[in-house]
């Protein structure tokens, strides 16, 4: 199968279930907003020594948030509750709070649910007041530049992490150049993230090493100088991969996100991307798979 | 649905507890005749009282005015009142749930010990609204009290939680004794307002007179917390009162007691 004159390999991204929240941080000024939001996802890109998988979803207009203020909605994924809780609780705390003009709020719906403001509350050290209104319990903490407002607890949700997809390009530039044409695609589907450095990963990576400590390792077989000394995946004229990681609140926001990346990134591709490939691991492990060609059917 | 029309106003008090949604839900308007209705000693029935026929709609309509009915909706857990004339004291009393809409005003402790739901006024409300029963400990635990007109003495006293709005003036004693919980005052506020107030927030849209010496002046501040509460004003119909919420200056106290209360007076 064939997409823009790029191959489209016969094999299917291997996802994993995970526990998932979204958040909403307003801000007077949607500048601010962003820099909160940008610092709550640093260092969010892999759970393997993150702890958590995050990324800013979209830009919020002002009658889209709760106090009538631009805001970022962020996306966070863990392997668990607990960790979620942990993963909010600190980068809340550490992001949020303290960043001029910010408020906090739930993002999602539902009964099962982590502490938010509740959890950060003592920071006001006494002088922290709750407030109900309209159903919804808030903290209001007070902090030198004034006051920070945050809900009290976040829903949470099932969702999926690690659907991928493979861009192999004929040069670095050309398919560094598809994984961007890909992500600006991507990042209009909503309730997905890609929690990478600009949603691109150049390391993709194994199970295990040939190192006791070591529980992944990279990606040989795509790795282009490796060519001749591995069982590689590549074909000869295959110069540079990336990888863009996908998370989702649904399986379905997954999927759309990859075949949004899929098209975005064989439109106007030129010569430059050869194949588009994924990752997974034989279908064994996860309990998602992303068909590339079904996603593009 | 049901609808009672008052026959003529009763030469003494009534207690309508008996007339809740949850209870008249499913009766035909003979069997809600037959309903008890003391009027003081005397026993009686509905019919002795109101002329009842069935109506369109969820709510039961009671056409008043009800000025010596007592009770009305008390401790009603879901459905709807709608309730065409003046009422009588405790309106709402103890209520859960669902929704009480008054066409007129309300007499004495409408809304006391309210653990919930819905209650709207659309004139003045006297004393003791959203307040707490004799010797009680807490008053209004939650829910939402507008009024549209002018409440008396003591609204919000003791509140424990939720939130009461007043779109005119309160009287003296305004959540007094308030435990937590938001007041909305949309015109002058009464004397002795938060006295003892423990935690919770009075919000004096039309500004306040001189407070206690319990309450310290933070100075006046654009809270988020209050552009929360407007955009909650507004999903409640009450734009005008929401579009009045900007910076307001604060004052935490009552320093008689915990002093984690405020009031946030417009400047």
């Amino acid at each position: 199968m064939k997409l823009g004159g790029v191959a489209i390999d016969d094999t299917f991204a291997e996802a994993f279930g995970m526990t998932a929240t979204r958040l909403v941080v307003t801000d007077d000024d949607p500048v601010w907003a962003r820099h909160a939001a940008d610092s709550m996802t640093g260092f969010a890109t892999s759970i393997i020594a993150c702890g958590v998988e995050a990324g800013v979803e979209r830009e919020l207009a002002a009658e889209e948030t709760p106090d009538g203020r631009p805001g970022v909605a962020v996306l966070l994924f863990a392997i668990s509750a607990d960790a979620l809780a942990k993963a909010v609780r600190d980068r809340v705390g550490q992001c949020i709070l303290t960043c001029p003009g910010t408020a906090c709020y739930a993002g999602l719906e539902g009964e099962k649910r982590i502490a938010l403001g509740r959890g950060l509350r003592y920071f006001g050290d006494g002088r922290q007041a709750a407030k109900r209104l309209g159903g919804k319990r808030y903290w209001r903490i007070p902090v030198m530049e004034g006051e920070f407002l945050c809900e009290d607890e976040a829903p949470i949700q099932d969702g999926v992490g690690g659907g991928n997809l493979l861009l192999l390009g004929r040069s670095r530039a050309a398919a560094r150049a598809a994984a961007e044409r890909a992500i600006a695609a991507m990042r209009r589907v909503s309730g997905a993230i890609m929690p990478f450095p600009g949603g691109i990963a150049r390391s993709g990576s194994k199970l295990g090493s040939r190192y006791k400590f070591l529980i992944a390792s990279t990606n040989d077989a795509f790795c282009p100088t490796l060519k001749g000394v591995v069982e590689s995946a590549l074909d000869p004229d295959i110069a540079s991969v990336l990888e863009i990681v996908i998370d989702g609140l649904s399986a379905e926001a997954v999927g759309n996100a990859m075949a949004a990346g899929m098209r975005a990134a064989c439109a106007d591709a030129g010569d430059g991307l050869a194949r588009i490939s994924a990752g997974n691991y034989g279908g064994k492990l996860g309990a998602f798979k992303f068909s590339l060609r079904e996603l593009l059917s | 649905m049901i609808r009672l029309t008052l026959k003529q106003e009763p030469p003494l008090r009534l207690s309508a507890e008996a007339l809740l949604p949850e209870r008249l839900a499913g009766l035909a308007p003979r069997a809600v005749e037959r309903l008890p209705l003391a009027a003081g000693r005397r026993a009686g029935v509905v019919g002795d009282w109101f002329r009842v026929a069935s109506a369109r709609g969820e709510a039961i309509q009671i056409e008043g005015p009800c000025r010596r009915i007592d009770r009305i909706g008390a401790g009603m857990t879901g459905g709807s009142i709608h309730l065409h004339g003046d009422a009588g004291a405790y309106l709402g009393l103890g209520m859960r749930g669902g929704s009480i809409m008054l066409d007129g005003s309300a007499g004495f402790g409408a809304a006391t010990d309210m653990r919930g739901g819905l209650l709207r006024i659309s004139g003045h409300a006297e004393n003791g609204v959203a307040g707490a029963l004799p010797g009680a400990a807490a008053g209004m635990r939650d829910g939402v009290v507008i009024i549209g007109g002018d409440a008396g003495d003591a609204a919000g006293a003791k509140l424990r939680r939720g939130l009461v709005i007043v779109g005119g003036a309160a009287g003296a004693g305004c959540g007094a004794e308030m435990i937590a919980g938001t007041i909305v005052v949309g015109g002058a506020l009464g004397p002795y307002a938060g006295a003892a107030m423990q935690r919770g927030s009075i919000v004096a849209l039309a500004g306040a007179g001189p407070l206690g010496s319990g309450f310290a002046d933070c100075g006046v501040h654009d809270l988020v917390f209050c552009r929360l509460l407007a955009r909650h004003l507004a999903t409640l119909g009450l734009d005008g009162l929401a579009r009045r919420i900007g910076p307001l200056r604060r004052f935490a106290g009552d320093a008689a007691v915990s002093g984690k209360g405020e009031l946030l007076v417009a400047p």
